[in-house]
């Protein structure tokens, strides 16, 4: 076990060192010089000079992308070239609405996709099963960003329940804060319960054909006891891979999202940045995602040793 | 299987199959259509017949605030979502299957573990962010559109390729074919390949599909399609100020993208459904 863990850690370390790499290398082809463009046309070529020694420009690229990465693991991510502010606290300041925003959908998506996928399975062929797996195909087909308008459309326009957009700030209150992101939370959560609930059906389904439980049913347990007592956790793996997988479209669905709600999250500012041409800021922001998509998928696989035994010798 | 005469073949599809592929060949035909006519043309702007709602005998589903035809952007916004999804599965598929390919034909050797790693590497960048980094760098168009989803492609298909290839290389006619002469590349092509068509098939659906969904998340948010070019998710971002009185604009591409999506993913579960009959009695 330790072994495989020593190992899953250095792939873990190798990727997020290689994609740092990749980002670097993309964000370098960018045609333009930041510096130019962050002081207009009317700069002259000294204080543009001047500028691109204090943003290191100047240095030798391998230089410069160490400094970036040895800068990111100590919590120094750089100066956003248009608002002239270090870029982690930009990022801090938009974290704290765009984390809750992905922790509140997800788990919103896991209470509604457990209980629909494993009544499903327990009532497998029935009715009930069939209008489940209906409105999941449905949920799948939805794009969550059209879910939203509808949302605001009924809840916010008509029966005026949720302010259409905007954020209240975490200073207003807990339940405000809440408040302004229930909407988006829902839309972002419809399309991942829609997924998990028929991965979470067809993995109980699999387990069902398993000998320990014909075992469990010739010991006269219920169909309802053998799914919660025995099927479920087996029943795990394959779903743990699924949020695992699910992750990255979480990220990119809450990015999305934020645009319907004009939520000022990180997909706000990245969109913002690309606007204004601050790389620094798309660089950092994109190296955030990708690193918090692999670092889940780490956790995923750490997982698969508390839910399956079999996996830790 | 060649004496089965076709309505039994027919009958072997679920019903719901049928639905699917009826509504997809609809609506790959409308985008055809669109090709050559449109009932008005987009480009042309007729500001006082702006915001007419549906069911409009001239309109049938109504016009935009700039006076243009609903239902002709739908059918042009059907021809880009088409275009896009199968260009990006295209390169999903052209890319990620000989990677899968190779990587099975070596299993165990260090080439295999460096194109799955290199896949888990990519697959860590979500569409939206390839678009993102491709759009910083070179500006909003529907390519990036295209190279982003395909991108996200390349790994999906080179991973089930590599699965599914696996258990083929083990079987007796592979090690038959090896005996004859035959080297790997034509293992691959005459052997492998066709016996893994149908996971392939079956995974073209899922792709295509959700690229048709991340062709609107795309365009909606400004990195993919380009005015003038119609497509539903710019539909869609431009509706969103006008919902309050015009939901008509966010409910047609909105419904339109749904039934395609659905309509695909049908199609695609039949599909796997005829293709595995060991999956049949499990989701049945």
């Amino acid at each position: 076990m330790l072994s495989y863990l020593w190992a899953r850690l250095f792939t873990l370390f190798v990727s997020l060192v290689l994609s740092s790499l990749i980002i670097f290398i993309l964000i370098e082809a960018v045609p333009g010089d930041p510096a130019s463009f962050m002081l207009g046309i009317n700069a002259t070529d000294e204080t543009i000079e001047a500028l691109r020694k204090e943003l290191g420009l100047e240095e030798k690229i391998l230089n410069r992308y160490f400094n970036w990465l040895i800068g990111m693991l100590s919590g120094d991510f750089g100066v956003s070239y248009t608002y002239r502010v270090p870029v982690q606290d930009l990022i801090l300041e938009r974290l704290i609405v765009s984390l809750p925003l992905t922790i509140l959908s997800l788990t919103l998506a896991i209470f509604i996709a457990f209980p629909a996928g494993m009544i499903a399975a327990q009532f497998q062929g029935k009715k009930i099963d069939f209008s489940i797996m209906a409105a999941s195909q449905v949920g799948i087909a939805i794009p969550n960003f059209w879910f939203a308008m509808i949302l605001v459309l009924i809840f916010a326009i008509h029966l005026r329940w949720f302010s259409a957009g905007g954020f209240y700030g975490w200073d207003s209150g807990i339940v405000l804060g809440l408040k302004s992101l229930t909407l988006p939370a829902i839309s972002l959560a419809l399309p991942q319960a829609s997924i998990l609930s028929r991965v979470i059906r067809s993995s109980i389904l699999n387990t069902l054909t398993e000998d320990y439980i014909r075992t469990a049913r010739a010991k006269g347990l219920s169909q309802r006891k053998i799914i919660s007592k025995h099927a479920f956790k087996n029943a795990l793996i394959p779903v743990l891979t699924i949020l695992g997988l699910q992750f990255s479209f979480l990220l990119a669905g809450a990015i999305i999202i934020e645009n319907v709600f004009f939520l000022p999250g990180l997909g706000r500012l990245i969109f913002q940045a690309i606007t204004q041409r601050d790389l620094i800021v798309v660089e950092s922001v994109v190296m955030l995602l990708v690193f918090s998509v692999i670092l889940v998928n780490f956790i995923v696989d750490l997982l698969y040793l508390i839910v399956d035994p079999r996996l830790r010798k | 299987m060649k004496n089965i005469s076709l309505t039994k073949k027919i009958k072997q599809f679920p019903y719901i199959f049928w639905f699917g592929l009826i509504i997809t060949i609809f609506i790959f035909f409308v985008s055809f259509i669109s090709i050559i006519w449109t009932p008005y043309d987009i480009t042309v702007l007729n500001i006082q017949d702006k915001l007419i709602p549906p069911g409009n005998t001239l309109h049938l589903l109504g016009t935009d605030h700039f006076g243009r035809d609903i239902a002709s952007m739908i059918m042009l916004g059907a021809k880009t979502s088409l275009l896009v999804a199968f260009t990006a599965t295209f390169l999903g598929i052209v890319l990620g299957v000989p990677l899968g390919l190779v990587a099975a034909s070596r299993a165990g050797d260090p080439l295999d573990d460096i194109i799955m790693r290199g896949n888990d590497l990519i697959f860590a960048f979500p569409a939206l962010v390839i678009a993102i980094l491709i759009t910083a760098i070179l500006g909003p168009s529907i390519t990036n559109a295209i190279i982003a989803i395909g991108i996200f492609n390349i790994p999906v298909f080179a991973r089930i390729t590599r699965g599914a290839a696996l258990s083929v290389f083990t079987l007796d006619f592979i090690l038959a074919a090896r005996v004859c002469g035959k080297n790997h590349i034509q293992i691959c092509i005459e052997h492998v390949l066709p016996n893994i068509m149908s996971i392939l098939i079956v995974q073209s659906t899922i792709q295509f599909s959700l690229g048709i969904l991340a062709e609107s998340g795309l365009s909606y948010v400004g990195l993919g399609t380009q005015p003038p070019m119609a497509s539903w998710g710019r539909m869609l971002a431009d509706s969103q100020t006008m919902i309050s009185f015009a939901p008509h604009l966010a409910l047609a591409p909105g419904i339109s993208i749904i039934v395609t999506v659905l309509a695909i993913n049908i199609m695609g579960d039949g599909l796997r459904d005829y293709l595995d009959p060991k999956l049949r009695k499990k989701s049945a």
